[in-house]
């Protein structure tokens, strides 16, 4: 209802119209707001209230449906729908348990079903799983084993290299070791080459200043020798018979030996080839065969010798003892060499020694001497293992015969003009070629050789096993082996070659007949001692006596055919006469002694 | 003043019990028990109507519901007036409550507006606002205010916050001291008897001469034949708000203490009722 708009009192117009508004505004809220204020409220609120019972109810409805609903999970959509309509009477509702029932026990018996096959499969996966679980523990049981069989063959291993390790430490110690060695080694070559070059260098020094004084004394001698020629061509010789008789014995010799007088003069007259054939100038490179060999005849020489009876002169040769002695060709030269080194030369004037010559040069004391047939040289056998050669009328020696491991006992010239003879210690006989200075054969001797003397065509040695050996020069072989008792201390060979004397120590003396190669005579005396390994006894010339020095100082002297002692001679000699001479004349025989003396006999 | 201010509460908080019923044609899969609310007369329909939807559309299946519409006696209600002003236009002479009835069927296209959302209400509520403010103070006010206060506006609108919308409204019904009142009243005249929608018309609030207009001369101005003549009958009812103020009340208070939310003073023209 509308409230009517009647006007109210006209009071003061302004506010009248207002205050009639005032009226009307609540007017209209009594009647339009106020009546329904709480009733829409309220009825809303029961209106909302009245919903939520039928949702309950209808909730309420739909459970046993829904209690079906929650079994069943694949139809799940057709219980939602029209449940509310079936609600009605209980009957329907135990129709409908009833058919729930059933169908609830149908699905527990598929469930039975299915329980019982997923059992079955459940067995046979555990029994699968058992066997594989067994195959594991094999397994690793294998693994097990294998992994020790590694962990030993590592320590095997370990062991080896350690061992290689050692190994090759110790072979490192070994090369350095090797290192070290020849490192002395070089040490030692190079000391070695030091003392070579030193050696060297000392020899050429030697050589030099040899060579030096070689020279000077040639230039001394050209000089001299110059000055005589000018003073000699000047003076008119007178020449007058000066009686020699010593030439007599040896007359035949000279002979054929005149061309070997004046070697000069040879030299003048022989071909070019042999221009100087006794200048030992090296001269390497000629053929063995191209020179004729000069040889020397030997003529047995029937001079009745003289058997000394009393000594015509004593002198003291040499500062030491005296150990060779030996004439000359010609008689009147006389050689005595001793432990001084030096060889002198003697001249055998009017029943004196006179002194002629002094050899220098040797490298050792001398063991023996030997004139070759010429008589213008001499060949000496020294200790130093070297045979020297010395022209007689030069003082220096001027070829070495070396190549002896050991002293030379014994140098002889063979008869053919250039080749000598030298026996040694050192079990060795060699022969010499002089024209070249070489030693042409070694002949091994197998004992000490103490004396060797030369035939023409045989090499005879003594030697300390007491035996003597024949050697033939043109064959290598051994011929004949003599033995004696006692050490050979010396041979001596006859004018005639067929008889050799020997001494030995047993304190004999012994001929020996080379046609037959027997002992044909033995020499003893009383009072006849050996003196030492190199005391030498020598025939006569003329092979009837024999003749021998004692260490008592005497000489002995054996008549050869009868075998009997001759004589002895006792005298100037006060120490062991060492070696004896007898000249080729046969006039004189001279004996040296240890005691530095040498002593003439007539 | 304090009379000022409670014309002012009375009016934002003024209610209309209101009673909607479903269409009967309209496919129920159950009773729909009809729904009662107290509707603000300030505020719209599509405003306020949306529990009476919920209500509704729970009775219904989801695929007949389509766009609701109300009707009051076969006429349908047009969202974009006011409640206030569709109840005096309409019912105000019909028993409370007001039985609106429901439609989701066969909007009636010529006849109203679609509604698609509130965004469409707070469009049309906003042009209303700046058209009052156009003719009271040429858009000044309205324009120098930011945009958060036209939110504010309709915040207080929509969620029915006096204190909120009246913190920016005042502001509107300012005028400068020098003038007595606005430049224009803005109003609408609705009557139901004539074809045209409503009346606006310019109308200053002074005179020349310095005199406030008065309701009356306003309506003999504009609307003539809605004052009764020296018939002595009164023909029609003036009604603003459910109430009949006296014609000799001043336009400008009118305007500033009747006016709706809008700024608008929607006046009805209704035939006298007969007790």
């Amino acid at each position: 209802m509308a409230g009517p708009g009647s006007p109210g009192a006209p009071c003061a117009p302004a506010a009248v119209w207002k205050r009639h508004i005032v009226r009307q505004l609540r007017h209209r809220d009594r009647t339009q707001k106020a009546l329904f204020l709480e009733l829409v409220p309220a009825y809303n609120h029961l209106l909302e209230k009245a919903e939520l019972l039928a949702k309950f109810s209808e909730k309420l409805k739909l459970e046993p449906d829904d209690v079906a609903s929650t079994q069943n999970q694949d139809s799940r959509g057709e219980f939602s729908g029209p449940v509310s309509d079936q609600v009605s009477s209980p009957a329907s509702l135990k129709v409908k348990w009833q058919e729930e029932e059933q169908r609830l026990q149908l699905v527990c018996g598929e469930m039975a079903y299915q329980v019982v096959k997923k059992s079955a499969a459940l067995d046979t996966l555990q029994s699968q799983l058992e066997e594989r679980q067994g195959r594991l523990e094999a397994l690793q049981a294998c693994v097990v084993r294998l992994q020790e069989a590694r962990a030993q063959q590592s320590r095997q291993l370990e062991e080896r290299q350690a061992e290689n390790a050692a190994q090759r430490e110790a072979y490192q110690a070994l090369l350095e070791q090797a290192a070290h060695q020849e490192a002395a080694l070089r040490r030692l070559q190079e000391e070695a080459r030091d003392l070579l070059e030193r050696l060297v260098q000392r020899k050429a020094r030697a050589a030099a200043e040899c060579n030096l004084r070689n020279e000077r004394r040639e230039r001394a001698n050209q000089a001299r020798v110059s000055q005589e020629l000018k003073r000699a061509a000047k003076r008119t010789v007178s020449i007058s018979e000066i009686p020699n008789t010593l030439e007599d014995g040896t007359r035949d010799k000279t002979v054929p030996l005149a061309p070997g007088d004046t070697p000069e003069f040879l030299e003048s007259e022989t071909c070019e080839k042999w221009k100087r054939p006794f200048s030992f100038k090296k001269r390497r490179g000629h053929s063995v065969g191209g020179a004729p060999e000069h040889r020397y005849q030997s003529i047995p020489v029937c001079v009745s010798a003289q058997i000394p009876t009393q000594a015509q002169d004593v002198l003291d040769a040499h500062l030491s003892e005296v150990n060779a002695v030996c004439f000359g060709p010609n008689s009147s030269l006389l050689a005595t060499g001793g432990a001084d080194r030096l060889i002198h030369l003697w001249n055998v004037v009017g029943g004196r020694l006179e002194a002629n010559q002094t050899l220098e040069g040797a490298g050792g004391s001398i063991t023996s001497m030997d004139f070759d047939p010429s008589g213008s040289q001499v060949l000496a056998g020294t200790y130093n293992q070297a045979a020297q050669l010395w022209k007689v009328g030069e003082t220096q020696s001027k070829e070495t015969l070396s190549g002896h491991k050991d002293k030379v006992t014994a140098a002889k010239f063979k008869l053919t003009r250039h080749q000598a003879v030298t026996g040694s210690r050192d079990r060795t006989v060699k022969e010499w070629d002089l024209g070249r200075a070489y030693c042409s054969r070694t002949i091994n001797v197998l004992s000490y050789c103490n004396d060797v003397v030369c035939g023409d065509h045989i090499i005879i040695s003594g030697h300390n096993d007491q035996k003597i050996r024949f050697w033939d020069s043109r064959g290598p072989h051994c011929i004949q082996v003599i033995p004696v008792q006692g050490r050979v201390t010396s041979l001596s060979l006859s004018h005639d070659q067929l008889h050799l004397l020997s001494c030995s120590r047993d304190n004999t003396l012994k001929v020996i007949d080379l046609r037959i190669n027997n002992i044909r005579q033995v020499f003893r005396a009383d009072g006849f001692k050996c003196s030492s390994d190199w005391t030498k006894a020598v025939f006569s010339p003329d092979r009837s006596y024999a003749l021998a020095g004692s260490s008592d100082g005497a000489l002995y002297i054996w008549d050869v055919d009868t075998g009997k002692l001759e004589s002895s001679l006792q005298g100037p000699h006060c120490a062991a006469v060492n070696a004896v001479a007898w000249c080729f004349s046969g006039n004189h025989v001279v004996s040296v002694d240890q005691g530095r003396k040498v002593v003439l006999w007539h | 003043m304090t009379d000022d201010k409670d014309v002012l509460r009375d009016v934002w908080f003024g209610r209309i019990p209101t009673c909607f019923t479903l269409y009967q044609d309209e496919i129920t899969e159950r009773e729909a028990e009809p729904y009662y609310l107290l509707l603000p007369r300030v505020s719209y329909l599509t405003l306020v109507t949306d529990k009476v939807k919920k209500h509704f559309q729970k009775a219904m299946r989801q695929e007949d519901v389509s766009e609701i519409w109300f009707e009051y006696e076969g006429t349908p209600l047009k969202w974009h007036y006011p409640i206030g002003l569709l109840f005096d236009l309409l019912a105000s002479s019909s028993a409370l409550p007001w039985n609106i009835t429901v439609h989701f069927k066969s909007f009636p296209e010529k006849d109203l507006l679609h509604c698609p959302s509130k965004d469409a209400v707070e469009a049309h509520f906003m042009s209303c606002m700046k058209e009052a403010d156009a003719l009271k103070h040429k858009s000044q006010v309205i324009n120098e205010m930011q945009k958060k206060d036209h939110k504010q506006l309709w915040m207080g609108l929509q969620n029915d916050r006096f204190d909120q919308f009246w913190a920016i409204n005042r502001k509107l019904m300012e005028y400068p001291p020098e003038e007595n009142g606005f430049r224009y009243i803005p109003f609408r005249i609705y009557q139901t008897t004539t074809e045209r929608p409503f009346i606006q018309k310019l109308f200053r609030p002074v005179a020349a001469d310095g005199q406030l207009h008065t309701l009356g001369d306003l309506l003999k101005e504009v609307c003539p034949s809605a004052v009764t003549a020296e018939d002595g009958e009164k023909k029609n009812q003036v009604m603003i708000h459910g109430i009949e103020p006296m014609l000799e009340t001043p336009l400008q208070w009118l305007s500033e203490h009747l006016s709706y939310p809008d700024n608008f003073l929607h006046i009805s023209i209704v035939p006298q009722s007969t007790d």
